[in-house]
């Protein structure tokens, strides 16, 4: 309840500070960094007191089932601390590119009909910079999961991966 | 095309056909950017035709740019935006004139990189990709005075060149180097972006000119001053990075070193120059803005700070040059001391009894001109020896004079240049930066004249260093056998040299045409504030 009520005196604070922006006064400033300190000190709160009460009221039992990173039945394969693939990387890129773009072709979308024929070239050149670029990358052969390229080492299977990561357990 | 380009409301206010035109030198950059990336897909990776493609990219470049000139020789335009005094982008006659210079040396840069590595590269296009959006990233650098666009040019210039430092993915030094260079550069971007950050909640705009008035208004008055004044050296020093101004120096050395040598020639004019260009105009808004008399004394602090910088800066360069054996690593250490030459010139027209502003400001376009010839001479000759002989160090350019002759002589002559002896240009672009120096007549003025000769004597040491290596010592070592193309380019650059001496009026009416109007466009006398400027949030400081 006291969180509540301080939660919505410092948004109070902060709306009545936002409003009266034009002819700021000491006084509201003073305000300002009040309401500042608490919206924090509340952040601070919620996350801590949280993990805090968690930890007293939960039971505890320990189980080596409840450790593992699958909970649901899936034996781990090796442990987390693994090399990433780099080829994970560049689909996370290309991923991002084209996130960005819908991002931009949103306002675009909104503002096309009063803008016309400009804005329609306008996202004509923009597309085209990431289109010529993503047809460079599927041409290089990047997006390619399996390269054929001769030039590259052989990597260890999962299979000699498991093994090895089994360590010490015989076969 | 303007007709239906002026059809919709939203560009009503904008000349879209002539701001596009204003702005197609770098438009074609980005294009032949473009044209690179779509050559594997459609001709092959060739390393020539990706030359080919670039070089007729840089020459339709270069003639929009001539073209533009002649378009805002009366006067530029701050575009692309219905708000002509805070466009985003300015195209003026100095932003032209630097271009015209970088597109030239990027030629250069390019033609060398034709000479050593157009038979075994096999990354071409990403090469150019990476040469030419640095290119694109210093051009829009010296052609804005927005706070936003400032921080995105610098990185469009800075993210290509740590991966170029970098290209050769088999060389540890090169890897090393642009992990260096890269860790420098994040952290001073990130500073100044802190920085910019900063200026955008004290004044509420992203405008240079708007940001000046507030700052100047902040360090009248006393209020808000300390916040004012760290935010100015934030911002100061992420383009101090790329200057490579003293305390922001130490990734040039290493990442010049290690980097291959047409990166290197490259990033010592290029983005040396741009960031200068971009100091000068920031300096110059700045001090367009103080008019009122009792805010004039606050620009002395600020010319002596510059003044100091440019000091240490090429004092510290030359000295550390002193020793080197590298001789990537003591041109380096050279263009240290150059841009430190350089940064005096902007310090003049930050002086507030300062009448030269224009003064200073042609003294360092013709200094950037002039240095560009002289790297890229030297950088060739070295260049040439490395593919020879496979190592930069000076006991390779032993005998140089016997085994190559058409080699030591253009290097002898932009050594000489480099040190500032006549007659070749490298004194007259030092004499003029003296001259408007030496017009101030007071204590900066002369403190900065003297520590400029001073340092001439020193650079000549160690210039003479490479000159005596090259002529009197001998120790047998066989003819060096360096393509004709490159000897014709270094040699090119040594007349050029010559005939900058001996065309110096002509060089130096040039150079002021070029920076004749650039106080009217960027000042801030000229901008009317809008009616309801944002408000700043108050008194942070107390």
């Amino acid at each position: 309840m006291m969180i509540y009520q301080m939660t919505a005196l410092a948004t109070t604070i902060l709306a009545s500070a936002e409003t009266t922006n034009v002819a700021l006064h000491t006084n509201s400033n003073l305000e300002l960094v009040l309401g500042i300190i608490m919206f924090t000190a509340a952040g601070f709160g919620i996350v801590f007191g949280g993990l805090t009460v968690g930890s007293v009221v939960r039971p505890k039992l320990f189980h080596p089932e409840k450790g593992t990173a699958y909970e649901c039945g899936e034996p781990a394969i090796g442990d987390s601390w693994v090399q990433f693939d780099l080829r994970f990387y560049t689909v996370a890129l290309v991923f991002i590119v084209f996130d960005v773009e819908i991002a931009l072709l949103w306002p675009w979308a909104v503002v096309f009909k009063e803008m016309g024929a400009p804005a329609f070239w306008a996202f004509i050149v923009f597309f085209l910079l990431i289109a010529i670029p993503f047809a460079y990358e599927w041409k290089s052969g990047y997006l390619t999961w399996v390269r054929a390229s001769s030039g590259q080492r052989h990597k260890p299977l999962l299979k000699d991966k498991v093994e090895m990561a089994a360590g010490s357990t015989p076969a | 095309m303007t007709m239906w380009l002026a059809q919709s409301n939203a560009w009503a206010g904008i000349d879209v056909t002539r701001h596009l035109f204003l702005f197609s030198p770098m438009l074609t950059l980005v294009c032949t950017m473009l044209a690179v990336v779509a050559c594997p897909i459609i001709v092959g990776r060739s390393a020539k035709t990706i030359g080919a493609v670039v070089v007729m990219g840089i020459i339709a470049s270069f003639i929009l740019a001539v073209r533009v000139a002649g378009e805002v020789a009366g006067g530029g335009i701050s575009g692309l935006s219905t708000q002509p005094a805070s466009g985003m982008l300015l195209v003026d006659n100095l932003s032209i004139a630097f271009q015209l210079i970088l597109l030239i040396f990027m030629g250069g840069v390019t033609y060398l990189w034709w000479m050593g590595s157009s038979d075994s590269e096999e990354n071409a296009p990403e090469f150019f990709i990476l040469l030419l959006g640095s290119a694109v990233g210093m051009g829009l650098m010296v052609s804005t005075s927005n706070l936003l666009m400032i921080a995105l040019a610098i990185e469009t210039a800075s993210l290509p060149s740590y991966a170029m430092v970098g290209f050769d993915k088999r060389d540890r030094r090169g890897a090393e180097a642009s992990l260096k260079y890269l860790i420098f550069g994040a952290i001073s971007a990130a500073i100044m972006l802190y920085g910019i950050s900063l200026l955008y909640g004290l004044s509420g705009s992203l405008s240079v000119a708007i940001v000046a008035q507030h700052c100047i208004q902040s360090l009248a008055s006393g209020h808000n001053l300390v916040i004012t004044l760290v935010a100015l050296m934030c911002l100061l020093s992420g383009i101090a990075f790329k200057i490579s101004a003293f305390p922001f120096h130490f990734w040039c050395p290493d990442a010049f070193e290690g980097a291959k040598i047409e990166v290197t020639a490259w990033l010592s004019v290029a983005s040396k120059s741009a960031a200068l260009i971009l100091l000068a105009r920031l300096a110059m808004v700045f001090c367009a803005g103080v008019s009122a008399p009792e805010a004039i004394g606050m620009l002395s602090p600020l010319a002596w700070g510059i003044g100091i910088m440019a000091a240490i800066t090429c004092t510290l360069g030359n000295f550390a040059a002193y020793k080197q054996t590298s001789a990537k690593r003591l041109l380096a250490y050279s263009s240290i001391a150059h841009a430190g030459y350089m940064l005096m010139a902007i310090a003049v027209f930050v002086h507030p009894h300062s009448d030269h502003g224009q003064e200073g400001m042609s003294a360092l376009l013709t200094y950037i001109a002039i240095y560009m010839f002289m790297n890229l001479g030297a950088f060739g000759v070295v260049a040439m020896v490395v593919w020879d002989t496979g190592s930069d160090n000076l006991a390779s350019f032993t005998g140089l004079l016997r085994r190559a002759p058409l080699l030591a002589v253009p290097m002898i002559i932009c050594l000489m240049s480099l040190v500032g002896l006549p007659p070749f240009a490298g004194f007259i672009g030092k004499w003029w930066i003296l001259v408007a120096l030496g017009r101030l007549n007071d204590s900066l003025g002369w403190f900065l004249v003297i520590t400029a000769v001073v340092n001439t004597l020193i650079s000549l040491y160690y210039y003479m260093r490479i000159v005596v290596q090259m002529s009197l010592r001998d120790d047998g070592q066989p003819a060096l056998s360096f393509p004709l193309g490159g000897m014709a380019l270094v040699n090119i650059c040594a007349i050029a040299l010559f005939a900058m001496f001996g065309f110096a009026q002509p060089l130096k009416t040039t150079s002021e045409q070029f920076t004749r109007n650039i106080f009217d466009t960027t000042m801030a006398k000229t901008v009317v504030v809008d009616a309801a400027p944002a408000q700043p949030i108050e008194s942070v400081q107390r």
